[in-house]
Parts: C-alpha cells; sequence; structure tokens
C-alpha cells in the first residue's frame, strides 16, 4: 500500500460518509422558512443536532448555540487531525491554529474595550469560546489583565507571544488593535505555507490552493474593511495583508487600497475567474464585500467538487471535508441569528 | 405473496359537484396509486385542479403544529378517519393556536435567557472565586484581603435598608456576590466581591447607593462566608430556575395537547385530500382520474366511486398488459407480504424495486438470511440477548419507519441464532445441552467425535452446498421471470439461463468427481463433454439465435448493412464479435459462478471465527484465574467478551448476509426497474 493511501485510507472513508450525510439544500429551505427559533431547532434536532436544540431548550440563547456549533467546526478539524500523522498532521494543525487565533483576537479585543476604552463587556465575555484547540492559553486571564505586560506573558510559549508583544507599542500609539491582529494573521499564513510546503506533491497542491483561497478572502475583506470602513492609509492597508493568495495579486490590492470603492477594483480583477461561481448573480445587489465573497466562495465550491471527485486518497478530502462544514455550519448560525433577530424572510434566505 | 401483486387500472369521469365526497372516500380507502390523465393523452381539453396555494398553506402550519408538539416532547397523533370540518378557517384557527403557544413558549425562553446571563456572571465570579480559593488566599493574607487577589475586588461595607434591594438588582449587571454580614437598625452590613475590571462602574454603583466602607472582616471569616459554595448555591439555583422554565414550555405545549392534535389531524386531512385532488382534471362539467389499483382492491373502489358519486359515474377498467402495450405506461410494483416478513421486504426494498409481474423474493430472501445468519452466528445464549434487544426495540413506542423493521429484523435473527446454537449446542460459547445436529465447538477445536462433521473442511462442504442451492434457486426464479415477462430466448442463453445452469451444474458435477478422486483426476470423455464441452458449445449459438429470432432484426430494418457488400462484410464481423463475446461469456461464466459458489464459504468463516472467539475468551477467563477455576475477573472477562462477540460478529453476520443475498443470489435473477406502487392514503403518499 502506497503512502499516500496508507495515510488516508480511514480518515478518506469516514470523511466521505460525514460528507454525505451533510444537510440536504432542501432541509436548509425549510430551516429558512421556520416561523421561530423554536422551529428551527426543533428541525435541526431531527437531523443530528440535538446539541444544539437542547442548548437552545435549557437557555433559549442563541448564542450558546452558535456556540455549540463552532464547538462542532472545531471539532470536525480537529477529528481529521487526530487520525493523520507526520507533516501531513502538522499541516492541518496549522489550519486549525486559526481556530485559537479567532479566540485570542475575541479575548484581546475584550480586554482592549475594557481595560482601555473603559466600555463594559460583561454581556461579551461570557460568549468568549474556551474550546481548547492546542495550546493551553488562558483567555480569562487575557481579558482581566492588568496590563500589557500581563497579556503577553499569559502567551509565553506559544507562537503568539512575539507578535503580540512586538506590536504592543505599535498598538498603544494608534489606540487600535489592528496591526497586532493582522500580524497574527500574517504569521499564520506564513505557518500554514511552511508546513504545505513540507507536504509531498500532490497534497501539497491541495494545501496550496486551500491557503489561496483563505489568503484571498482574508486580503479582500481586509482592503473592503479597511478602506471603506475605517479610512486606513494605502501603507497601513498594505501592510496588514497576508501572504499565499492567487487571486489578487499586490498590484492589485494597492489598486484596490486607493481606489474608493475597493470591492468593485477585486471583483473586475477576478474576471473571467468569478464566472459561474455566483459572483454576478449572487452579488449583484449585495455589498461590495458580500459580492467578492461570493465570487471567492464560487472558488470554494469549485475546489470542493474537484478534490471530491478526484483522487481519493489526498489532502484535498480533508480540506473538502473542512470547507462544507465550515459552510453547513456557518449557514445553520446564519439562519438562527436572523430568526432571532426577526429579519424578513428574504434576508433569512439571503443567509443561506 | 410470490409475484409482485396484480394491478388494474382505472379510468373514471364523474360529475364535477362530487369531486369533494370522492376525494375523501378515495384518501380513506388509500389504495389508489393516481397517474395524471394528461400524461396518458394529451389531446383532451382537461383542465388541472388549482389546489397549490391551499396546500402549500395548511403545509406550513401543519409543519408548525409538529415542531409545536415536538417542543412537548409529543408524537404525532395517529390519523385516524375523523370527519373533516375543512376549509380555511381551520387553517387561521390553528395558525392562531400555534402562535398563542409560540408565544408562551417564547416568553419562557426569553425568561431563560435573561437567566442564563446571570448564571454566565455568576460563572465568571466562581472561576475567581475558585482562584481565590486554591492559590490566592495564602498570598491575600498576607497583603490584605482589601488590596483583593487576582482580578477579584473584596470590600465590606454598609449600604441603607431602603436602598439594599435596588442595590443588589443594579449589581446584577456585573459578576457580582453580596454577602449580608448583619443588619443594624438603618444599615445594612455587606460583604461585596467583584471583579477588578468593573471597578469604576461598581464604584459608581455604591457611591449612588450611600455605600460606607467598613473594615474587612478577617480573612478566615471572610474565607468562610463567602466561599465558592455560595456562588455554586445561586448557581444551582439560577439552573434549577431554568431547567423549571424549560419543563414549563413542555407543559405549556401539553395543555394544548388535545386542541393541537385535532388542528393536526384535520390540517393532514385537508392535506391529502388536495394531494388526492391535485390529480383531478376537469372538463366543463366533470372531474377525471385515473390510477393502478391492486385487483383485489378494484372491487371496493369502484363500490367507492358509485357510492360517493351515488352512481353518476362512468368507470373504465383496464388489464395491466392493455396498459402496457396500448399506453407505454410502467404498471406500479406493490409487494404484498403479511407484517411479519415486512424486516425483509425492506431488505429487498433496499437494493431495488422489482419489475413488475415478476417474482417477489421476500419469502425466499428471509430463508436464505436467516440460514445463513444463523451457521454465522450460532449460539442460543447470544440469540436471546439479540431477542431481548429486538423485542424491547420493537415495543418502544418512540421507534418507528425504517427502524421498527430494523429491530424486526434483529428479532428474526436472534430466533435464528437460538435455532442454530440448539442445533450446535452452543450457549454463550458452553455447551449446557448436547447439539441436536453437531457440536461446532468441538469440530473447530479439532476433538469432534463420531458424526458426518468431523472437520471444519466439513463445515466448508456444507456452506458449499448451501451457495449451491441458492444460486441454483436463483436459476430457477430467473427462468420464472423471464417466462412471465416474454422473454423465451432468454431463457435458454441468458447469463442465468438453461445453458449457464447446464455448465453450472456441469462444473459443479466435475469439481465433485475430482474431489472423490481425492482431488488427483478430473473426469474425462463422455462426461466431461456432456458435462462442459456441449453446454460451451451451446451457447457460441446465442448471438446468431437473437439475430434470427429478432434481437437484431429492428437493427436490420434501420438500415445497418443495408447494402449486399455491407451486409457481408457485416456477417464476417459479426461473426468474429459472436466467437469473441462467446469466449468472455465463457471466461465470465467459469470464473463468476465458481467466485460466487466460493464466496459462500465465508458463512463458515464466520462461524469458525464466532467459536474461536469465544473459546479465546474462555482461555483468558481461565488463564485470570489462574488456579483453573472462575473468579470475578474472569467471570468479567467472560461478560466483556459475549458483549463483543454479540457486538461485532453479530453486525458481521448481518452485513455478510446481506453481501450474500444481494451479490450471489439478486444477481442471478433480480431486475431491478420497478416503479413502486405509491397510494395516497392517511398514512400519506407510502
Amino acid at each position: 500500500m502506497s503512502g499516500q493511501v496508507q495515510a488516508y485510507r480511514v480518515l478518506n472513508a469516514k470523511l466521505r460518509a460525514r460528507i454525505g450525510a451533510l444537510l440536504a439544500e432542501d432541509f436548509f429551505r425549510t430551516l429558512a422558512g421556520s416561523a421561530t427559533v423554536e422551529e428551527a431547532v426543533t428541525a435541526l434536532d431531527e437531523q443530528g443536532f440535538t446539541d444544539v436544540a437542547e442548548t437552545y431548550r435549557t437557555t433559549g440563547d442563541v448564542r450558546l448555540c452558535e456556540q455549540e456549533l463552532y464547538r462542532r467546526e472545531i471539532g470536525s478539524l480537529l477529528e481529521a487531525e487526530r487520525h493523520l500523522d507526520g507533516e501531513r498532521r502538522a499541516f492541518v494543525a496549522a489550519v486549525a491554529d486559526r481556530y485559537e487565533i479567532e479566540n485570542l483576537k475575541t479575548a484581546v479585543r475584550l480586554w482592549f474595550e475594557s481595560a482601555v476604552r473603559g466600555r463594559r463587556i460583561e454581556s461579551k465575555i461570557a460568549y468568549l469560546s474556551r474550546v481548547p484547540v492546542h495550546r493551553h492559553i488562558d483567555y480569562d486571564r487575557i481579558v482581566n489583565a492588568a496590563s500589557w505586560a500581563d497579556i503577553a506573558g499569559t502567551l509565553e510559549n506559544t507562537p503568539y507571544a512575539a507578535p503580540v508583544s512586538e506590536t504592543i507599542d505599535h498598538v498603544q500609539q494608534s489606540g487600535s488593535l489592528f496591526s497586532m491582529e493582522r500580524r497574527l494573521d500574517r504569521d499564520y499564513f506564513e505557518r500554514m505555507l511552511a508546513a504545505a510546503r513540507a507536504l509531498p506533491r500532490r497534497d501539497r497542491e491541495a494545501a496550496e490552493a486551500l491557503i489561496a483561497l483563505e489568503a484571498d478572502r482574508e486580503n479582500a475583506s481586509w482592503v473592503v474593511r479597511a478602506v471603506s470602513y475605517y479610512g486606513l492609509s494605502e501603507e497601513d492597508v498594505t501592510a496588514g495583508l497576508v501572504p499565499g493568495g492567487a487571486a489578487f495579486d499586490s498590484r492589485t490590492l494597492r489598486r484596490a487600497a486607493r481606489a474608493e470603492r475597493p470591492g468593485t477594483e477585486l471583483v473586475d480583477a477576478l474576471g473571467t475567474q468569478a464566472a459561474g461561481g455566483g459572483a454576478t448573480a449572487a452579488g449583484r445587489h449585495a455589498r461590495e464585500l458580500e459580492l467578492v465573497e461570493a465570487a471567492l466562495g464560487g472558488e470554494a465550491e469549485r475546489l470542493v467538487r474537484r478534490w471530491l471527485g478526484g483522487y481519493p486518497f489526498m489532502m484535498g478530502v480533508v480540506l473538502a471535508y473542512y470547507l462544507v462544514t465550515m459552510r453547513e455550519l456557518r449557514r445553520v448560525s446564519a439562519v438562527l441569528n436572523s430568526l432571532f433577530y426577526g429579519l424578513e424572510a428574504d434576508v433569512v434566505e439571503a443567509a443561506l | 405473496m410470490m409475484f409482485t401483486s396484480p394491478m388494474r387500472y382505472l379510468f373514471a369521469a364523474v360529475p364535477d359537484s362530487h369531486a369533494e365526497g370522492l376525494s375523501r372516500e378515495l384518501l380513506h380507502l388509500g389504495v389508489l396509486h393516481f397517474v395524471d390523465v394528461r400524461e396518458l393523452d394529451r389531446a383532451h381539453a382537461l383542465r388541472a385542479e388549482e389546489v397549490g396555494e391551499e396546500r402549500r398553506r395548511i403545509a406550513e402550519v401543519r409543519r408548525r403544529i409538529e415542531s409545536t408538539l415536538a417542543t412537548g416532547n409529543l408524537d404525532l397523533p395517529d390519523l385516524v378517519s375523523t370527519e373533516m370540518s375543512g376549509g380555511a378557517a381551520d387553517v387561521k384557527r390553528a395558525e392562531e393556536l400555534t402562535d398563542v403557544i409560540g408565544r408562551q413558549v417564547e416568553s419562557l425562553r426569553t425568561r431563560q435567557r435573561e437567566l442564563q446571563q446571570q448564571i454566565m456572571r455568576l460563572e465568571e465570579l466562581r472561576r475567581q472565586v475558585a482562584l481565590y480559593g486554591a492559590a490566592g488566599r495564602a498570598a491575600g493574607r498576607a497583603a490584605g484581603l482589601g488590596e483583593g487577589h487576582g482580578y477579584l475586588d473584596a470590600r465590606a461595607g454598609t449600604v441603607p435598608r431602603e436602598r439594599i434591594e435596588e442595590f443588589r438588582a443594579e449589581l446584577r449587571a456585573y459578576p457580582a456576590m453580596d454577602i449580608e454580614l448583619r443588619q443594624t437598625e438603618d444599615r445594612v452590613e455587606v460583604l461585596l466581591l467583584t471583579l477588578k475590571r468593573n471597578a469604576s462602574s461598581v464604584a459608581e454603583t455604591r457611591r449612588r447607593h450611600g455605600w460606607q466602607d467598613l473594615e474587612l472582616p478577617d480573612t478566615e471569616d471572610i474565607s468562610q462566608q463567602m466561599p465558592s459554595t455560595r456562588v455554586e448555591a445561586k448557581l444551582e439555583s439560577a439552573r434549577e430556575e431554568q431547567q423549571e422554565l424549560g419543563q414549563q414550555a413542555v407543559e405549556a405545549v401539553r395543555n394544548h395537547r388535545e386542541e393541537l392534535e385535532s388542528a393536526w389531524r384535520n390540517l393532514r386531512h385537508r392535506e391529502l385530500e388536495l394531494d388526492v385532488r391535485s390529480f383531478f382534471e376537469h372538463t366543463e362539467r366533470t372531474v377525471v382520474f385515473s390510477g393502478w389499483v391492486p385487483r383485489e382492491h378494484a372491487r371496493a373502489v369502484e363500490d367507492a366511486v358509485r357510492r360517493a358519486t351515488g352512481g353518476k359515474c362512468y368507470l373504465r377498467w383496464y388489464s395491466d398488459n392493455e396498459m402496457s402495450r396500448s399506453a407505454h405506461v410502467n404498471v406500479p410494483v406493490r409487494l404484498h407480504n403479511p407484517r411479519l416478513l415486512r424486516p425483509f421486504q425492506m431488505l429487498v426494498e433496499n437494493y431495488g424495486t422489482p419489475s413488475y409481474g415478476t417474482v417477489d423474493p421476500t419469502v425466499l430472501v428471509a430463508a436464505a438470511y436467516l440460514v445463513m445468519f444463523g451457521l454465522m452466528f450460532a449460539d442460543a445464549g447470544h440469540g436471546l440477548v439479540l431477542l431481548i434487544g429486538g423485542i424491547l426495540g420493537l415495543r418502544s413506542k418512540r421507534i418507528r419507519g425504517r427502524t421498527r423493521e430494523l429491530f424486526g429484523l434483529i428479532t428474526w435473527c436472534a430466533v435464528s441464532a437460538i435455532a442454530f446454537g440448539v442445533l450446535f449446542g452452543a450457549y454463550f460459547g458452553m455447551q449446557l445441552l448436547p447439539p441436536l445436529w453437531f457440536d461446532f465447538h468441538a469440530v473447530v477445536s479439532g476433538h469432534a467425535g463420531e458424526g458426518a462433521v468431523r472437520s471444519i473442511y466439513d463445515i466448508l462442504v456444507i456452506t458449499i452446498y448451501l451457495g449451491i442451492t441458492v444460486i441454483g434457486l436463483g436459476f430457477v426464479l430467473n427462468w420464472v421471470n423471464l417466462l412471465r415477462r416474454g422473454k423465451r430466448l432468454e431463457v435458454v442463453f441468458d447469463r442465468a439461463g438453461l445453458i449457464t445452469a447446464w455448465l453450472y451444474a456441469g462444473g459443479i458435477y466435475v469439481a465433485y468427481r475430482f474431489a472423490q478422486s481425492g482431488f488427483r483426476e478430473l473426469p474425462v470423455g463422455r462426461d466431461l463433454l456432456f458435462a462442459l464441452a456441449l453446454p460451451a458449445l451451446l451457447l457460441l449459438l446465442k448471438e446468431p439465435a437473437e439475430a434470427v429470432f429478432g434481437h437484431r432484426a429492428g437493427a436490420m430494418e434501420d438500415g445497418s448493412g443495408a447494402t449486399t457488400g455491407g451486409r457481408s462484410r457485416g456477417v464476417a464481423a459479426s461473426a468474429v464479435a459472436a466467437v469473441m463475446n462467446w469466449l468472455l461469456e465463457l471466461l465470465e461464466v467459469a470464473t463468476g459462478y465458481l467466485s460466487n459458489t466460493l464466496s459462500f464459504m465465508r458463512v463458515a468463516g464466520l462461524g469458525i471465527a464466532h467459536v474461536t472467539l469465544m473459546t479465546a475468551f474462555f482461555e483468558v477467563a481461565r488463564l485470570a484465574a489462574g488456579d483453573g477455576g472462575f473468579g470475578v475477573f474472569s467471570v468479567l472477562i467472560l461478560v466483556l467478551g459475549n458483549a463483543l462477540v454479540i457486538g461485532l460478529e453479530g453486525l458481521s453476520a448481518a452485513i455478510q448476509s446481506l453481501r450474500l443475498n444481494y451479490y450471489e443470489f439478486f444477481s442471478k435473477y433480480f431486475s431491478g426497474s420497478g416503479e413502486v406502487y405509491r397510494p395516497i392514503s392517511l398514512a400519506g403518499r407510502s
């Protein structure tokens, strides 16, 4: 048995079975047609989301249901990681670090809100995810930290210590967490790229395709937010870009950083790549960011189809599972939130 | 039961005014598999009944009721034949009912949500208190508690009595714990625990409510006063209240159970009636509809239509042959077996729907499956455990549909395991009673006494005989199916036709003679010629026979090989192709049927594995006891071993039996191209 087959033989069967059991498109339409959250969680209960339904029936809290979904999302990737060895495991671990970084960023934001801006964080702190990913990070210590030094101390012996401590000065000067968060993201992508380079050819190609997709999403989202919402300078915007993207080259991103409507620039740059991916159909009336995300969403679907339809014993199956699971859980989450906030049916449909 | 149910086709025209009553009658009968009349004859100027919008609305409200019932942990009621009060007013009432209950439940959820906020704040405080209790007590004592510890801010003070409730209410917005130390005439002494990060906001609250600082009590006193048990108690009470609210939500639904069930029945009834009416096509003053009815129900349907219309109807019945020939429509397939055999019917349906008019293999599958399972899982004790599990599953009201059939299958398998266990004298891996057939354990262990079955080879031979029987039965069923479908030529030349069966029988004969000679010599001369060579040569006639008797006639008439030269080249090419096909088919038949037959040896393999595993567990149990007897640990090993064997071997035996049925048996005769019979009945569109 070849190394590639050996590495994925169990995982491939398991993940394909799971992918086969994902929620059907019809079900999502039924879910979006629910009149209340109660109805939606009942429908989810029948589809194996008992944990989510139980959480709602005990607490009435949709955000806790969302946390259950998030826990599932993390769990699905960590489970795949456990089934792999060596450099393959290291790559999936590098991908899964994303959840750790998101938790860390949330904790630091909460601390910043409370300690620096003097705002109340009581309603948010309870929803801080404390799901362990790879390293033991005391998020409560971060939220309750007395100083920046205390936060940096909490992160000792983790890859996050350097990006945090090295950007503290800039954060203090600018009064914003951007530089720290972007540095954490950039390091994350660099670690993923390094892990991908260690993979055998077939796996590496899949890994790099995922990184490219994620980096494009990240960069597009950053540029649009940084320009449209925060009004950052071109230098600040480009300093926050992450490596590994494929759809947008540095010139395009710079041009978008200068543009009045950066999203339009990016969609134009996608050109034919966005065709068939729903950019024009799904995003015609949507905001710029949604337009870009819709285009890149099409690319994700194309990748998933290619990986699932191709050679079965490779990283692509794991990454396809990761992408489809993430998409499913986020759609469920979006519908629950839309229902909770009493949004109109068409908005709920749009969440799909 | 041996064949799919014979069907008749009904075409009916009734006055428009009777449509309502008629749809109700047909629904209650629940045997008509409707066919859209326009699919048969597009020339008619027919207008379909508009039921879409009403049906959609009913389905939506019905689903809401189902969701509400689920919130109350209530199952759907049976759809008994209740009279409908019918119409849109019922939908509105049902909608109002779900709205009222929905609002009640929602208000309880809101309260649960508020409590959850409180719980989360208390949990955060608990985390800090735990930190204080574990590591910080000593440090707190040394540093002075007034400085606080970690992220906690502890302080003592007094608040005016009239302000204390308001003060407490405001503190609920923070992770905070206030402990009343004592009351004086006009003030309340309080020990207050908050988080440092809220220090400034809490200080403002304290100021507004007239807080006056006191010196903190001794650390030990505080430790006794405020430790985590108090937070725990508060948390516990909040959680209990939250659970209570959850229960109230359930009760809020249950209080309306009868109304909900009645509304659901009403809506579902109406929805199904509309399903029936969606097949009604209208002319100026009449309604026409058509569909398939099992022959034994044809009279009942006719009576029902006449009753509903007061005899003012036009009915015309067509036979299955007439319809499939003239209108080229598929006749729906209905498998009709006794309730007890439903689990096996499920296995058949899982594979496919047999073609109309062919053999319904349910009974034969039941027999083959149970023999295979029994041989692989022969232990009366293990069977008994399965039987208990199966019966418990069948008795559970929550288990429905296909899962219920699965428990039925487990029960059947249990009976088979018990029967074969008794035949082989196996009871939880022990021989409590002498075997009625042979001692499987003794044979596998190599110390079988006298008898027909003395070695593992004898067991393997038994399973090969079983395979030959099953495959032979497959041949016969194939011939029956082909004859019933009028494919006489294929009865002779099919892949499981007469000639192939002759070859298969010849192969078995040759193999038998070879084995009888001690695997030294094959039969020679006339035997070999008659057993193998003759049927093999006859198979060469397949393609010419098909060409002559019509299979290729159509193609030739279409123009292939239309010119003389072309035809001669076509004949030469066909001859070469026929020889090539013949060789390939011979190869396929030889390897295919050999592997099909040997495949049944897995039955012996799993049976032997079952025995070997049990023997191994007994050995381990003996070794664990050390003195040759059985101790508590040994019993534990045996219990776990039995559980493992029941779970794993049971699953393996069930899967392998299914595999043998699907691949070795069904592949010989089963043509799964039928359309399922789906009447509209009170059970839905089945």
